[in-house]
């Protein structure tokens, strides 16, 4: 028998029970779908966050306090206050560094007119906007001599802009930050969300007015830095760490009580976590494709047993063990293959929807489509194997007398 | 040369601790041209003696020789190739495919054959007329779009395409009526009168009797073994 007739025998077996096809080809449809829409998902979340940390500004050095313990308990990255303006003023000497800007935050009422709002204060230096790769849409950064006077002028992130002011300019109008008359002189180009923070929603105002005016403290709740160049980041790392370390006059035998991260640890961390995030993803969706397996595995156990004497009648005729074998193999296989195909398109449409949901570009992985491809042929012929067998094994005689 | 010999051959089960004898130390030939009948009540070993013959079943003891072959040292694979090419196979019940034209039930041997496409179904059409079926009228039906008789003549078109040495029927004509019963055979006598040799299987008397040579079994053992006077002759019904 050529390949085109046991193909043919094979879809017209599977055609005789529509339904009972359908159902076995839907645990693999959901295997496989599952499978493509959550690494197509997953590799678009994945590279918008890395664009995004990339666009947090070129050579960057995070410099935060440590983790305050108290009572032996740990309160978390950032608790303590162990960054002071005597860092500052230190890390400012060092040629590695080609600008550092203190930022401290701080939560503010905002009110113009009649519209109230609540956002993040947060207080730099003129540098932050070289620093953090800050562009506006409108109106200026404020400057080094207004940073030295403590005016009251603020730029404003445009998710704030479109809350206070709608499609009005803001650049030149008064706010009242906590009572405060504040000249708004720039609006950030937007920028969109990292992770949890939508660096839209703030408005960033001179340090010292902050520490005059909102929190009373002359301790920087972080440190932004940027090295000279981007070739001298681990030397320009390891010297910010020792001028604190000696700062802070820590011994050799103590630990830092501060912590330095830059990009590329940030894009090792968060593809660490997508990595596992994936990982225990497409295990679940392996287990859908298991579960898949064994209902063809079953299927094509009940089928055997009810073409027992069909089998018997083929052997009868000159059917060889490897014909019966190939016959109820492509019939699993198909089986699997169908499957995997229905499974890729609505795998690929889901993963559209997903996108648009979650307002990302989605792009189907073209990488998850072969792999889901294999992986359901594999699965088709792998758990057709045990029925494909038993059927070639029947004893003619014993399958003609059948009933 | 005989088409068929069974030496010594005996088939045994083993049914709860006790040896049961389904055929016991049978000796027995085919000859090319012969007709026989294998005949007894249920239970005499009519039926394993059919699966024996047809090497569907293979003997406990003895040896099945096929043209000189003898078959009990042969593997799967070559009885099957010598089932497809040597024997063709009738059943009571046709065992037709169902949902499979005509054409294609009778072209199947010839695939597992590895014969051509186009070559198959010219000859599966050749074996439907020869049975009395228009393969133009007929081939494209579906078994259940046939009558039975139709149903079993779409299955001996299925023994012959291979042109096999030997014809197997079991119980041919057990679920037809008495008309299709007469035409089927017609059909065998026929066929014999061109020289095809027919081993058949059944219980009644009657059908029986349109063989050459009938071969009584009671017990799993040959009781008799004798050419056929008066043998009952039709002439095969105009297609």
């Amino acid at each position: 028998m050529n390949f085109t007739k046991v193909l043919r025998t094979a879809v017209k077996s599977l055609a005789l029970n529509p339904l009972r096809t359908f159902l076995t080809l839907l645990g693999i449809i959901i295997g496989v779908a599952a499978v493509i829409a959550l690494m197509s998902v997953g590799s678009a979340t994945t590279s918008s966050v890395t664009s995004r940390i990339q666009g947090l500004g070129t050579n960057l050095l995070v410099i935060s306090p440590g983790q305050s313990v108290q009572n032996g308990v740990s309160q978390g990255l950032g608790t303590a206050q162990s960054l002071t303006d005597k860092d500052v003023a230190a890390l400012q000497k060092l040629s590695v560094l080609s600008a550092v800007a203190p930022d401290q935050t701080s939560r503010a009422q905002v009110v113009y007119g009649s519209t109230n709002y609540q956002t993040v204060l947060e207080g730099s230096t003129p540098d932050l906007f070289s620093v953090r790769n800050l562009s506006l849409a409108a109106g200026r950064p404020f400057n080094l001599v207004e940073e030295q006077h403590a005016a009251n002028v603020a730029v404003i992130g445009s998710t704030v802009a479109q809350n206070i002011f709608g499609n009005q300019s803001p650049v030149g109008k008064t706010i009242w930050i906590n009572g405060l008359a504040f000249q708004v002189i720039g609006e950030l180009t937007t920028q969109g969300s990292s992770g949890a923070t939508n660096n839209d929603d703030r408005i960033i105002i001179p340090l010292t007015t902050l520490q005059n005016h909102f929190t009373g403290s002359t301790n920087p709740n972080v440190i932004y830095a940027s090295a000279a160049s981007g070739q001298d980041m681990t030397r320009a790392q390891q010297e910010v760490e020792l001028t604190l370390r000696q700062s802070h006059g820590l011994s050799y035998t103590q630990s830092d009580d501060f912590v330095i991260t830059n990009q590329s640890t940030l894009l090792d961390t968060l593809q660490g976590v997508t990595q596992t995030l994936q990982s225990f993803l497409g295990g679940i969706a392996g287990i859908s494709l298991l579960v898949g397996g064994i209902g063809i595995m079953n299927i094509m156990l009940v089928s055997v047993t009810e073409r027992t004497r069909e089998i018997g009648l083929r052997k009868a005729l000159g059917a060889t063990r490897s014909a019966v074998l190939k016959q109820f193999l492509v019939e699993s296989a198909l089986v699997g293959l169908l499957g995997g195909v229905i499974g890729i398109a609505v795998g690929a449409v889901t993963a559209s929807v997903l996108g648009r949901v979650m307002n990302t570009a989605v792009q189907v992985n073209v990488s998850a489509v072969w792999i889901a491809f294999v992986v359901s042929l594999v699965v088709g012929i792998g758990f057709g194997i045990y029925p494909a067998f038993r059927a070639a094994r029947l004893s003619p005689i014993n399958a003609l007398r059948y009933e | 040369m005989s088409l068929l010999k069974l030496e010594g051959v005996s088939k045994c089960y083993d049914m709860a601790g006790e040896v049961f004898y389904a055929v016991k130390d049978v000796h027995v030939s085919v000859e090319p041209g012969d007709f026989v009948a294998i005949m007894g009540p249920s239970g005499s070993g009519k039926s394993t003696m059919m699966h024996l013959m047809g090497l569907l079943d293979t003997p406990t003891t003895g040896e099945v020789w096929i043209e000189d072959i003898p078959t009990s040292k042969l593997l799967e694979r070559e009885l099957a190739m010598l089932r497809n090419q040597k024997i063709g196979f009738v059943f009571q019940s046709f065992n037709l495919l169902p949902r499979t034209s005509a054409l294609e039930n009778v072209a199947l041997p010839l695939w597992y054959a590895k014969v051509s496409d186009g070559e198959a179904l010219s000859r599966a059409a050749a074996a439907l007329r020869r049975v009395g079926l228009d393969p133009e009228a007929k081939g494209a039906n579906h078994p259940n779009q046939l009558s039975g008789g139709q149903q079993q003549r779409v299955a001996i078109a299925r023994a012959l395409v291979t042109a096999p040495s030997l014809i197997l029927a079991d119980e041919p004509t057990g679920n037809l009526d008495s008309k299709a019963t007469d035409d089927i055979l017609a059909l065998f006598q026929s066929l014999n009168d061109e020289g095809t040799t027919i081993v058949m299987v059944t219980h009644e008397e009657y059908v029986g009797k349109h063989a050459k040579r009938i071969i009584r079994f009671r017990d799993g053992r040959i009781e008799s073994d004798e050419q056929v006077e008066n043998r009952l002759r039709r002439m095969e019904v105009a297609q």
